[in-house]
């Protein structure tokens, strides 16, 4: 039976260059690695891809209008619709996750990323979409946040563990080579007493290093809280508190005014003691010193603190800010070589970093920042 | 003459017990140390139970220096069930322990103890905190019970 045309002029053919961008488009669709999804101005889809078929296991008359949603997990399906028909409504791109059935029957999440389309009128015709499998991500993102957990678990015991256990027997130590050299005194000779002192001071010296070590963990145990952080007033009310400890010293303090940050107030004190301390120790020989702390000129986010003091080699400067390494003699300047690794543990834990110039006999000069640089 | 003893030390380390009561020595406290090893030693003690079953459990301690590292029995707990004990339950409890983790201090205040004191390493350090911690609890602060009020002064 043939059909009955109208009367009128035959329907114009379809021109072969619209031919051509058909089926081009089909070509590219189908050989993408992702799954792809049309719909129309009813927010019905009408097109899906062969990659999408091949994943869900569906034809493309089952996947039409909202056939595909039945593939959406039941527990996933609500928020996965209002998400789409919401966005549909205000011609809003949208981007979410949900679980998409298998042709294999399991569940995997996806990530689903729609952009409304215009016709070349600007009229609006639908969404295109694309999903990637996102499973293995997911399920490897979930690992590492568990070993985080983990980890941070095993350091709180292992810091509790130096806080309790290992003070104990060193309060032993301490303790009773002091009652010794008390208590019978008169049993032993000058040799003997020089030794005890030196025991004594060998378990003062250990409780400060594990005090400095504790302060160091505890650095990455506590939660970042940040806020506008007034650096230039956090540095006088140091410098304030070292020339109350030591009023003797005579130090030239220069401090830029406004230095701002966002940051953790807590930490970024503890960072400036420690660097102004540190400034403050290695300036101890000379007359009269000078402590300058401002901020990088051209590198807003760059602050730095300079001394005149005894400073480095730089040939060792990459082992400043590791623990426990000292670059002096303790008989030259006495130090726990905990103080820079907890100045580069704060950068750091702010997304920032630390570094130091310096030449032996000119001072030096360290360098912070509390966020990445942009 | 009373007999009773003033200070009850919960402390399972031998070493820490005696260094604590050589510091009470040189510090001239007057004062009677009572030791338990562990947080059960100390309620049987309390309680007048156990071990202790002879003892008059309405004799108190003017005050009991408690350490938080304890085996059996966590600090912490024993802090808790001194707390729920119906006639200890008022007696002063200062914490001596080896850390100044905030977790642990909070713990300590929160299940109400009235002191917090970290046990220095340096032994001179060690000895003046024992010498003020002893004055001010056996001498200066006034205990609940006048038994130990009395007694702080007696002997």
């Amino acid at each position: 039976m043939q059909t009955v045309k109208p009367s009128g002029s035959p329907p114009a053919p379809t021109p072969a260059s619209d031919r051509n961008a058909e089926e081009r488009f089909r070509t590219m669709a189908d050989h993408a690695p992702v799954l792809l999804w049309m719909s129309g101005t009813d927010a019905l889809c009408n097109f899906f891809n062969e990659p999408w078929l091949a994943f869900t296991g569906r034809t493309m008359e089952m996947e039409l209008g909202n056939g595909w949603a039945e593939g959406v997990h039941a527990e996933d399906f609500q928020r996965c619709m209002s998400t789409y028909l919401s966005a549909f409504v205000e011609r809003r791109e949208f981007r979410m996750e949900y679980r998409l059935r298998r042709a294999d029957g399991e569940y995997r999440w996806v990530l689903d990323n729609g952009v409304p389309h215009f016709g070349p009128d600007g009229v609006f015709a639908g969404y295109i979409g694309s999903c990637i499998d996102i499973t293995d991500l997911k399920e490897a993102r979930e690992e590492l946040d568990r070993k985080v957990l983990e980890r941070t678990a095993e350091l709180e015991a292992f810091a509790y563990s130096v806080s309790h256990d290992l003070r104990a027997p060193l309060r032993a130590i301490a303790g009773f080579s002091e009652e010794l050299s008390r208590s019978c005194i008169d049993q032993i000779d000058e040799r003997g007493r020089h030794y005890l002192e030196r025991i004594s001071e060998g378990a003062k010296r250990m409780g400060i290093l594990m005090d400095g070590l504790l302060a160091l963990s505890r650095i990455a145990r506590t939660d970042l809280v940040k806020g506008h952080v007034n650096l230039s007033g956090l540095a006088r009310d140091v410098l304030k508190e070292l020339r109350e400890r030591e009023p003797s010293r005579a130090v030239d303090a220069e401090i830029t005014d406004g230095l701002m940050a966002k940051a953790d107030l807590g930490l970024v004190r503890v960072l400036l003691e420690n660097l102004l301390a540190n400034a403050w120790k290695f300036t101890a020989k000379k007359d009269r010193a000078r402590i300058v702390v401002g901020q990088q000129p051209g590198r807003p986010q760059a602050f730095f603190v300079r001394d005149d003091g005894a400073g480095f080699d730089m040939q060792y400067s990459g082992r400043l800010f590791a623990p426990f390494q000292r670059l002096h003699a303790k008989q030259d300047f006495d130090g726990t070589g905990i103080g820079l690794a907890t100045v580069h543990r704060i950068a750091t834990r702010h997304g920032g970093r630390a570094w130091a110039e310096g030449a032996v006999g000119q001072g030096a000069t360290f360098y912070f920042t509390l966020e990445g640089s942009s | 003459v009373t007999t009773t003893p003033n200070i009850l030390l919960v402390e399972d380390n031998d070493d820490d017990a005696e260094l604590t009561e050589l510091a009470f020595k040189r510090a001239q406290i007057q004062s009677h140390i009572v030791r338990a090893k562990d947080g059960f030693e100390a309620l049987d003690y309390l309680r007048g139970r156990g071990a202790h079953r002879d003892r008059d459990p309405r004799d108190l301690p003017a005050v009991i220096l408690l350490d938080l590292n304890l085996p059996r029995m966590r600090g912490l707990e024993v802090l808790k069930a001194i707390r729920e004990d119906a006639r200890a339950k008022l007696v002063p409890v200062v914490i001596l322990s080896s850390s100044d983790e905030e977790n642990d201090r909070v713990g300590a205040y929160g299940n109400h103890a009235n002191s917090y004191v970290r046990k220095p390493v340096d032994h001179g350090d060690f000895s003046r905190a024992v010498q003020s911690l002893g004055l001010y609890w056996l001498a200066v602060n006034l205990p609940p019970h006048s038994s130990a009020t009395s007694l702080a002064f007696s002997r």
